[in-house]
């Protein structure tokens, strides 16, 4: 039976070390929340799934917009609707190059933007955190390390991160 | 049609014209209910081919008339309407071709402002209640004297007819007839020459030494198609001829020279009689300035050195005995003149007729006055004063084409039917007659000119028809039938040219030109696009730009640059003109090339009625002179009002200066033959582009052009080019899809002028077509480059990127319902060319090679299945040009006239070196001076 | 104090002790914000300038392109230069926030949102002209590679066609950019919402945020692929906007330089307006603390070698034109310096290379009224570079008896001032719903400061 713990700290500086230590004592914490990226912190951070990387996402996006990009135009222009222009080769491949340039940065972008939701479950408009006041002062100065674990395990964080006199809630489960 | 609330396009006149329709909307109802072909049989130019469908065009011969003098065209009508005009090849005064007066006459035939009913005193009334009060008139006119007819030049054998019977009826007539552009000092010289009257026509054809003394054979005029052509086909020829021209302003014969001389008036008089001199004919030689004597030497030699072959040519703005003079220099010299009694059987002079109406109407000789076709109002001399004369006339009839000056001021206005809506018969110059059938029933309740004397006359009702034929059963011999047919078919009745007369003319007298001071002289004229005004309504006549100044919608007062500068005048100031006590106010533009000490400005605008096209544009300078018609005034000052006027214009620089070396390159006739430095394409990545089965290109001599711009206005009414309108015209739009331009030649801006006819060069590597995003200006495979004007989205960039500028945009739905003025109301629409879409708003349109034209050789072709054939398709610009300037053909023959003119010395590229490899070329100018000037 | 410390309090006011302050500066206008009747007068009059715009598109749509004073030489005008310019307005907002951010520039934290801000604002704006400029404006789709049963496609060719998709990446790109870096701002707006509905509000565009170490991860790698991408963009962006010149065959557009010297352009006037703006909203919404001398200082320094490179290829211009010895190019040159716009061409070296010199001195680059100053000039300057641009080449090209001069319309002066006032409207709507500077990106700066 899973029980949760949440350790307020006002400082980046705090909600590191308290990482550091909880993983040092073997109970990382789930998540951190945080006002601001905590440079470092993922790396205490309970092990979560493997996930896929946005970057590649982006990549894989990228490469299909130029290709949709220069197909679109090599099959209106040289199969589809062939005509004179300017004495111009059908298949200008190099006025042709601009269009996937572009095509690329904006496939990439949006695939991007939604692939950072995805992989973050966003939106997601409710969250059983909310219910709590102290989450409201996450996004703007307090730090909240989130513990869940049986007592034992939770008692033994307590005790590990007394040093740093953090404040500890206990959410009633 | 709505109001167009811009301000911009004819938002000003939209309540008049709301009032007019509203007026006529009956009378209009019925005209285009009516609108279709003629009750009476009129017989085609060809015979009709089988199975004809509707919609083929049809050509009918008839003629048009210009100030009397027919030249023959032929009438392009589809479903019963005339839509173009273009030349008859068989008559002697178009030769095949057409001037602009020609093209533009289907404009004038659906003019809205035409006059379309009888009215009492401005009030419409109707023929019959004319008639019964005419009937009273006459009367008491049989008795009693006091009867006037006044009527411009008629050499019409029926119109003659009926105004002699009209003299037999009414014993008291008298017959005033005045044209206000006449040949007042020819026909006097001709008179004192061989003491009797006689048209003296000049053979240019046949002349290798052409002097012309202020003489305009290649201008606007009833003679000038002819002349052209035989112009031409010497220029074009193996033994080109050469051009003198001595004047004071330029004129499009000027431009032409070999040897331009701008001199003043009475300086041409001195060299008249200085070559008069070098001849013999006993000439005193008087005391002129050095070029004058120079040319008059050069001139003189090279007359004596091609006797039989020299011409010396006198215009109407040297006094008689100088026309004289020149009769007896051609007579000497054997010159190619043909001598004919002349067409028009009225003895006394022009301006004396219209100073005899005047002086007879104040003495109150005149109870009853008929003004047929004539509008004495406007063209009198502002000193007759004859509005007042018009007040002291019981009754008064005017009978013509608009409710014009002269209309307001009589009792009585009668609607006169277009010439396409008349049948007629007319003489040209040379006294050849030809028929004028009509091409559409009447649009309103009008009458022809015969039909309305034979009214007067008394003849119940008159049937145009009858009354030509009438006339010609007594000359016609044989088959009456047949011979109707025949003259109807060709377009001229054969063998109806006086034979000339051979008589020698008297020695001249010795004649010293008034001297005194020499004084600013006002040089005046008729109007290279309005004439005598009696075109001034036509909205594409007042938007052809001029030539010279490409003005357009008004007349300018010409300066020469020294003049200007000294009076410190500058283009666009309003100047006022004083003769005498007259006075008359215009807008300045200074004028290179003009003589020093002489002003320049044209008669026919500034008219104050008319319609809404013709009302209040321009100034009015034939009032000036104590003397009708004069046209050389002394003893003017100028000076400017302070005030700016606006001055329209197609083009910033009326003449391009220091751009003539490679723009328009000439060289002289020694040079002429050496071909010059290869012009190979330079190279290009793309390589050529694939060529069809056709090639269609086109070459321009500009040897041949002469810039009477008959081709600009062709081009309107073959593709339905509609009007702008000066306000348009102000903020530098215009729709013209072939422009001509002009060039003053390098160091010699004074006395050389050379015109460029600019349609669309067709590249075959096109800058248009690839910056089309829609893909609307593309090629086609016959090397076309067309617009796809339902594809267009109108983003311009293919005018931004056409180093040639032919492309025109429609800012404004000019030929919908944001036309100019009256221009897109109903009757306009039926002038329309069926074969050619009529352009949107927010679309790109340009020169298509009258594709309309290849398309319908095209078809022609290929129900035979045969290839297109040479000279098969003629563009209307083509088609129109008087000197054969335009050559139009396939490339792809290695035989055909323009594959082979592309290999002459003289072929040029436009901004060859850009390498858009245009299809529309050049040939150069070529000048032949004598030897000492080159 | 450390170096790092140091480097980073620089670009603080003194004021700023912890992330507290900030949060509150930053807060300030849109939660305890009160209107005052400044804001108000603005507000009316920044409406009624968009009513005009509003007015004359709807009078541009009733009575066709010939309202304005475009003719048959000079076939382009106002639309396409607002266009060109409005669009190089847009490009310091992505320049400052991507290039600064890769180049890990400190005091890009408080510019990049209202300069992210205006670059949308102004890239939308530029995106309306294009379709003002239309004879035709209702077939505007046909510009877009769709199936349509004329079966037609649109001609890849012409560079209007790279336009559409040049400038529409852009648009779409910086929307993404814009509101991405927005998302932890809006949380923190959630959480400090006083009403349940304003709360609501911040909540849905927020999408639930919560600052999760997990979030952050992924939302930093995309943040910064996406600013390793808009550098290349913008580059692009104004470059194809150069080809509609470049790519032709008219004397002064067909050269090489083009691309380069557009975007510097571009940059030289959005950092202009980025001048302009950060002055405003400096005084308006009381940022003395957070937007400070400093950056003022710094975006001096890029306008003075904005201005030398725009000089150069000013320069250039005229040197190409002289030594290829082709007579148009020539022609064209030598009309610049005496023709009929000679005043307004001077106008323009003026402003744009001789004025801007005065950034030789920090003296003036530390004082704000005359730094703003000089950016407005410059602003204008870059307008004027942009019309004459236009006028110049059409009204003066090969043929001579086609020259012809540019007389505006009211209208076209209508449609400008009218886009003017609908950018300031929608500025100053802006600062009063959404955090004008990043406040988690301050904030970060702030502590990477003191943890060092």
């Amino acid at each position: 039976m899973s029980e949760m713990l949440l350790v307020e700290v006002s400082s980046p500086q705090a909600a590191l070390q308290a990482a550091e230590l909880a993983a040092a004592g073997g109970n990382p914490p789930i998540d951190v929340l945080s006002p601001q990226p905590i440079k470092g912190v993922d790396e205490h951070l309970a092990p979560a799934g493997r996930q896929v990387s946005v970057g590649w996402i982006m990549f894989i996006a990228a490469i299909c917009g130029a290709l949709f990009g220069y197909a679109i135009q090599w099959y209106s222009a040289v199969i589809d609707y062939p005509i004179l222009s300017g004495g111009r080769p059908l298949n200008a491949w190099q006025v042709f190059l601009i269009v996937p340039y572009e095509a690329a940065i904006l496939f990439a972008a949006v695939s991007g933007f939604v692939a950072w939701l995805w992989l973050c479950r966003l939106p997601k408009l409710h969250h059983p955190l909310f219910d709590l006041r102290l989450v409201e002062r996450v996004t703007s100065d307090r730090y909240l390390l989130i513990f869940t674990g049986s007592d034992k395990a939770l008692e033994a964080v307590t005790r590990d991160l007394a040093v740093l006199k953090p404040r500890f809630h206990r959410p009633p489960s | 049609m709505p109001p167009v609330t811009t301000g911009r396009v004819g938002g000003a006149i939209e309540l008049r014209r709301r009032e007019a329709l509203k007026l006529l909307a009956a009378g209009m109802a019925t005209a285009l209910a009516g609108c279709g072909k003629p009750n009476e049989e009129i017989i085609p130019y060809v015979e009709m081919p089988e199975r004809m469908a509707a919609g083929d065009p049809l050509r009918f011969a008839t003629t048009l008339a210009l100030s009397g003098y027919g030249r023959g065209v032929l009438a392009i009508s589809v479903d019963g309407r005339p839509i173009k005009l273009e030349g008859n090849p068989r008559h002697p005064y178009s030769m095949g071709a057409t001037d602009i007066f020609c093209e533009a006459t289907v404009q004038s035939l659906y003019d809205p402002d035409r006059s379309q009913v009888a009215r009492r005193a401005g009030v419409p009334a109707s023929w019959d209640s004319f008639l019964a009060e005419w009937n009273e008139v006459a009367g008491q006119a049989r008795t009693s004297a006091g009867l006037g007819l006044v009527t411009g030049r008629v050499v019409s054998p029926t119109t003659l007819r009926l105004i002699s019977e009209l003299q037999k009826r009414f014993s008291s007539l008298r017959w005033y007839r005045y044209e206000p552009v006449n040949d007042d000092q020819a026909r006097t010289g001709a008179r004192l020459a061989f003491g009797r009257a006689v048209a003296v026509i000049p053979r240019l054809r046949d002349a290798d030494v052409v002097v012309s003394l202020w003489a305009d054979p290649l201008g606007a005029g009833p003679p000038q198609l002819r002349q052209a052509n035989d112009f031409a086909h010497r220029r074009g020829g193996p033994r080109p001829q050469r051009h003198y021209v001595a004047e004071p302003a330029w004129t499009l014969t000027g431009a032409a020279a070999d040897w331009r001389l701008p001199a003043r008036p009475e300086n041409i008089r001195r060299i008249a009689s200085a070559i008069g001199g070098h001849l013999g004919s006993g000439q005193p030689t008087m005391a002129m300035p050095p070029e004058e004597t120079a040319f008059a030497a050069k001139a003189a030699a090279d007359l004596t050195a091609s006797r039989g072959r020299a011409l010396v040519l006198a215009g109407e703005g040297m006094p008689a005995e100088v026309q004289a003079l020149c009769h007896w220099l051609n007579a000497s010299l054997g010159a190619p003149v043909d001598i004919i009694a002349d067409p028009d059987p009225v003895a006394d002079s022009h301006a004396d007729s219209l100073e005899t109406l005047v002086r007879d109407m104040r003495d109150g000789r005149l109870s009853t006055l008929i003004i047929a076709d004539a509008n004495p109002v406007y063209d009198a001399p502002d000193d007759f004063d004859i509005t007042q004369a018009f007040a002291a006339i019981p009754f008064s009839v005017h009978f013509g084409s608009y409710l014009d000056e002269t209309a307001a001021a009589c009792h009585w206005h009668l609607p006169q039917s277009h010439v396409l809506e008349s049948w007629g018969d007319s003489r040209a110059v040379d006294g050849t007659a030809s028929l004028i059938q009509p091409l559409i029933r009447r649009l309103y309740d009008s009458r022809t000119c015969d039909e309305f004397f034979a009214l007067l006359e008394g003849v119940p009702a008159p049937n145009g028809r009858e009354l030509v034929r009438e006339t010609w059963q007594a000359k016609a011999h044989g088959d009456f039938e047949a011979w109707w047919r025949d003259s109807l078919e060709r377009g001229i009745i054969p063998g109806s040219a006086p034979s000339p007369l051979v008589i020698a003319p008297a020695a001249p007298k010795p004649s010293e030109p008034a001297g005194g001071p020499a004084s600013l002289t006002l040089v005046l004229g008729p109007d290279p696009c309005l004439w005598d005004g009696r075109f001034a309504n036509n909205a594409w006549l007042q938007e052809c730009p001029k030539p010279f100044t490409r003005q357009v919608w008004g007349n300018a007062v010409l300066l020469a640059l020294g003049d200007a500068d000294r009076l410190a005048i500058a283009d666009g100031d309003e100047v006022q003109i004083a003769v005498g006590d007259a006075l008359a106010t215009g807008t300045a533009l200074r004028m290179p090339g003009q003589t020093t000490g002489v002003v320049a400005a044209s008669w026919g605008s500034g008219r104050k009625l008319t319609g809404e096209i013709a009302r209040n544009v321009g100034d009015r300078f034939i009032g000036l002179g104590s003397r009708a018609f004069a046209r050389v005034l002394v003893q003017v000052s100028i000076k400017t009002t302070g005030a700016q006027r606006p001055f329209y214009s197609t083009a910033e620089f009326s003449r391009l200066q220091g751009h003539a070396e490679e723009l328009f390159p000439s060289v002289l006739l020694a040079a002429a033959d050496e071909p010059p430095a290869k012009e190979s394409p330079p190279p290009s990545l793309l390589g050529t582009p694939p060529r069809g089965d056709y090639a269609w290109a086109m070459v321009i001599d500009t040897n041949a052009c002469i810039g009477c711009s008959a081709c600009v206005v062709a081009c309107q009414a073959e593709n339905n080019v509609p009007v702008v309108g000066p306000q348009e015209i102000a903020i530098g739009r215009d729709m013209h899809w072939l422009r001509i331009d002009g060039y003053g030649l390098p160091g010699k801006e004074a006395d050389r002028y050379g015109f460029q006819p600019v349609p669309c060069m067709h590249c075959e590597l096109a800058p248009c077509e690839p910056v089309c995003p829609v893909g609307a200006s593309i090629h086609d495979h016959e090397g076309l480059n067309v617009q796809v004007y339902n594809r267009c989205v109108g983003t311009r960039f293919c005018e931004a990127n056409c180093p040639y500028k032919v492309r025109r945009f429609n800012w404004f739905a000019y030929a919908g319902d944001q036309a100019y003025a009256n221009q897109g109301e109903v009757p306009m629409k039926a002038q329309h060319n069926p074969d050619v879409s009529v352009r949107g708003r927010g679309v790109m349109e340009k020169c298509t090679y009258c594709l309309q034209r290849i398309s319908h050789a095209r078809r022609n072709a290929e129900k035979e299945n045969r290839p297109i054939g040479e000279g098969e398709v003629v563009t209307a610009c083509q088609a129109a040009c008087p000197t054969r300037a335009i050559h139009f053909g396939d490339l792809n023959r290695p035989q055909s006239e323009v594959t082979q003119l592309r290999q002459s010395p003289r072929h040029y590229t436009l901004w060859a070196e850009l390498n858009t490899r245009p299809r529309t070329t050049y040939l150069k100018r070529v000048y032949n001076p004598p030897r000492s000037k080159t | 104090m450390s170096q790092v410390e140091a480097a980073t309090r620089r670009w603080f006011g003194a004021e700023v002790a912890s992330v507290g302050v900030i949060n509150r500066l930053v807060m300030a206008p849109i939660l305890q914000g009160q209107r005052g009747w400044r804001w108000w007068a603005v507000l009316f009059f920044a409406a009624a300038l968009s009513l005009l715009m509003l007015v004359t598109a709807i009078w541009l749509f009733g009575h066709g392109i010939g309202i304005f004073g475009n003719n048959t030489t000079v076939v382009w005008g106002f639309p396409i230069a607002n266009y060109v310019w409005w669009l190089g307005i847009g490009h310091a907002g992505t320049l400052i926030s991507a290039l600064l951010l890769i180049t890990r520039q400190k005091w890009r934290a408080s510019l990049n949102r209202f300069a992210e801000t205006m670059t949308l604002f102004a890239a939308s704006l530029a995106g309306l002209f294009p379709i003002f400029h239309l004879g035709r404006p209702y077939y505007l789709y046909w510009l877009a590679p769709y199936p349509n049963v004329m079966g037609l496609w649109p001609q890849w060719r012409s560079a209007l066609v790279w336009d559409i998709w040049a400038v529409g990446t852009y648009i779409i790109f910086s929307a993404v950019f814009w509101y991405t870096g927005l998302v932890p701002d809006l949380a923190m707006l959630r959480d400090r919402a006083k009403t349940l509905w304003v709360r609501r509000f911040y909540g849905v565009f927020a999408l639930g945020w919560r600052g999760s170490a997990r979030h952050w991860l992924i939302y930093e790698r995309f943040y910064r692929y996406m600013a390793a991408m808009a550098v290349p963009l913008v580059v692009s962006v104004h470059s194809v906007v150069s080809l509609d010149f470049a790519a032709s065959l008219e004397p002064g557009w067909q050269d090489t330089i083009y691309p380069p010297y557009f975007v510097i352009g571009a940059l030289y006037s959005g950092f202009a307006m980025v001048v302009v703006i950060a002055g405003i909203l400096r005084w308006a919404l009381n940022f003395q603390a957070i937007i400070t001398v400093a950056h003022f200082e710094v975006i001096g320094r890029v306008l003075l070698a904005a201005s030398i490179v725009m000089g150069v290829s000013y320069a250039s211009e005229w040197f190409w034109a002289w030594y290829s010895g082709a007579r148009a190019e020539r022609e064209l040159v030598s009309f610049l310096f005496t023709g009929a716009y000679a005043p307004l061409y001077y106008c323009q070296l003026l402003f744009n290379v001789v004025i801007p010199q005065s950034l030789w001195f920090s003296a003036i680059r530390r004082n704000l009224p005359l730094l703003m100053v000089i950016a407005v000039v410059i602003n204008i300057g870059m307008w004027l570079e942009r019309i004459l641009l236009i006028w110049s080449t059409l009204g003066r090209d090969y043929l001579p008896s086609m020259w012809r001069l540019f007389l505006p319309s009211l209208w076209d002066w209508a449609m400008l001032l009218g886009s003017l006032g609908l950018f300031l409207l929608l500025f100053i709507l802006f600062v009063r719903i959404l955090p004008a500077v990043s406040a988690h990106e301050l904030r970060a700066l702030l502590l990477e400061g003191k943890q060092a």
